[in-house]
């Protein structure tokens, strides 16, 4: 817990600075195809035989993102209201937690979010690209993905969206460990404490 | 130029055009039928008047034209998908994506036992039936195109300007499930061609489970209202229709793991 105060401090001076544990290579995330990944248990989400592409326009299947602990959102970027509120509550968990994550926002809004427009908005909310994969991928994997994730949207006539502020956790074989519904600070705490219980599992 | 001239052009022009208007529509009607997928009707554009109010100015959903099965996807059809697929056999498939009664009353993984190969499957989850759709090239419906296709009637595209057309709906609604269910296709198609869209099993959507947050379920829906970005308005349009409503209550309260004895799908595909 003494941790918290100086990581805070650390953080807020750069919230895009380098995590000790962060990969030298933005590249690097379809080699983990290719290397030695935990094989997916049968209650693995990446199961899934969907395809996704990020903000840097790299296509890969949703395992791709295995290997490494998983904050995942389902959020869309035009969203002004909950959805930075979201954004806000993963980077908290972020700067709180020591350890190798990436976090995930995935998009309901695939006829809008597009790599240039997830590029853009990695950028606006300052996300670390090293640790951060904004995905857009086809309207009815999307949906997949909600109802794997317990996640529920809908489209508005404004086009916006009403959707759940769901924040899930992974393990590296992206099975569900953890999940707030809600992004109340003590819920956030939870999901901290959640990340951090995995992290320490892991160095044992 | 004197008026005899021009009356006489016109007498051409008319002749003319009589005699191509009835072999384009003819070729026009050919081109169309032979772009129809096997087994799948077409179903034109239209606009699907939505059971909940969505907030908007206007109470419908535009939809495109797109091909439907003409009848639920049938045990045969479904055995041919897990052969190829094993991943989807019921001893192979994820908890995540199905849940124990998937299939169950098949006699083994590809083994329909006693069930008839004509017989709509059911006991399907919503993951494998988007699988399903996705391996044959298809997608599942969404609720709009569903309920739009659905509620035509016999003449029309419209079935509530027929005379009986809900009474009928209603009756087939809540007819019990017989123990063995009936082969597809012996109910009387629609105007579009489609047939047991009523009364035979209930179809997934692939949309089901976003038709939750704004109403249609009291799932969660406290919790959604204060949070979510655009806002939902409660309220239904039409309340006679019972049998929406039940399809409606019915969608929100099944997950997509969901594997029912009386659910089953069939599949659409955009022009």
């Amino acid at each position: 817990m003494r941790l918290i105060p100086i990581l805070f401090a650390l953080l807020l001076a750069s919230c895009a600075e380098k995590e000790p544990h962060a990969p030298l290579d933005h590249g690097s995330m379809p080699m983990v195809l290719e290397s030695d990944a935990p094989s997916a248990g049968e209650y693995s989400i990446y199961q899934v035989e969907s395809t996704w592409t990020n903000q840097s326009g790299s296509e890969w299947p949703l395992s791709a993102l295995s290997g490494r602990i998983q904050v995942v959102a389902m959020t869309y970027t035009s969203c002004e209201m909950s959805c930075p509120r979201i954004v806000a509550a993963m980077k908290d968990i972020q700067r709180k937690t020591n350890g190798d994550i990436g976090f995930v926002l995935l998009s309901i809004d695939p006829e809008r979010d597009n790599v240039a427009t997830l590029a853009a908005y990695a950028t606006k909310m300052e996300l670390d690209e090293s640790r951060w994969n904004l995905l857009t991928g086809a309207a009815d994997d999307v949906l997949e993905m909600a109802a794997l994730l317990g996640v529920r949207y809908q489209k508005m006539p404004d086009g916006e969206f009403a959707h759940s502020n769901m924040i899930t956790i992974l393990d590296e074989t992206g099975v569900i460990v953890h999940q707030q519904n809600g992004i109340a600070t003590d819920l956030t705490a939870e999901s901290v404490a959640a990340v951090q219980q995995l992290l320490d599992a892991t160095e044992r | 130029m004197n008026r005899r001239d021009i009356s006489g052009k016109r007498v051409l022009l008319w002749i003319g055009l009589l005699m191509a208007l009835p072999s384009a529509a003819l070729f026009a009607r050919q081109t169309a039928k032979n772009l129809v997928p096997d087994g799948m009707v077409l179903v034109a554009a239209g606009t699907y008047e939505a059971l909940y109010d969505n907030g908007g100015d206007v109470n419908g959903v535009a939809v495109s034209a797109f091909f439907m099965d003409e009848n639920p996807v049938t045990n045969g059809d479904f055995l041919d998908f897990v052969r190829q697929n094993p991943r989807w056999q019921r001893s192979q498939i994820s908890p995540l994506f199905a849940e124990s009664s998937y299939l169950s009353k098949w006699a083994g993984d590809t083994d329909l036992g006693s069930l008839g190969p004509d017989q709509p499957v059911v006991q399907v989850s919503w993951f494998a039936a988007k699988a399903y759709a996705k391996w044959k090239g298809n997608r599942l419906p969404t609720v709009a195109e569903w309920e739009y296709a659905a509620s035509a009637g016999q003449r029309s595209a419209r079935g509530k300007d027929e005379e009986g057309f809900e009474r009928n709906l209603l009756f087939l609604t809540n007819r019990p499930v017989p123990k063995q269910l009936p082969a597809v296709g012996h109910s009387q198609a629609n105007y579009w061609g489609v047939r047991d869209l009523h009364g035979l099993v209930w179809e997934w959507v692939v949309d089901f489970n976003s038709a939750l947050v704004t109403g249609e379920s009291r799932a969660d829906a406290n919790l959604e209202r204060k949070l979510f970005c655009g806002s939902g308005v409660v309220g239904a349009s039409d309340f006679t229709d019972y049998a929406a409503f039940m399809r409606f209550a019915f969608r929100g309260s099944v997950s997509a793991a969901y594997a029912g004895s009386n659910l089953g799908f069939r599949t659409v595909r955009s022009l």
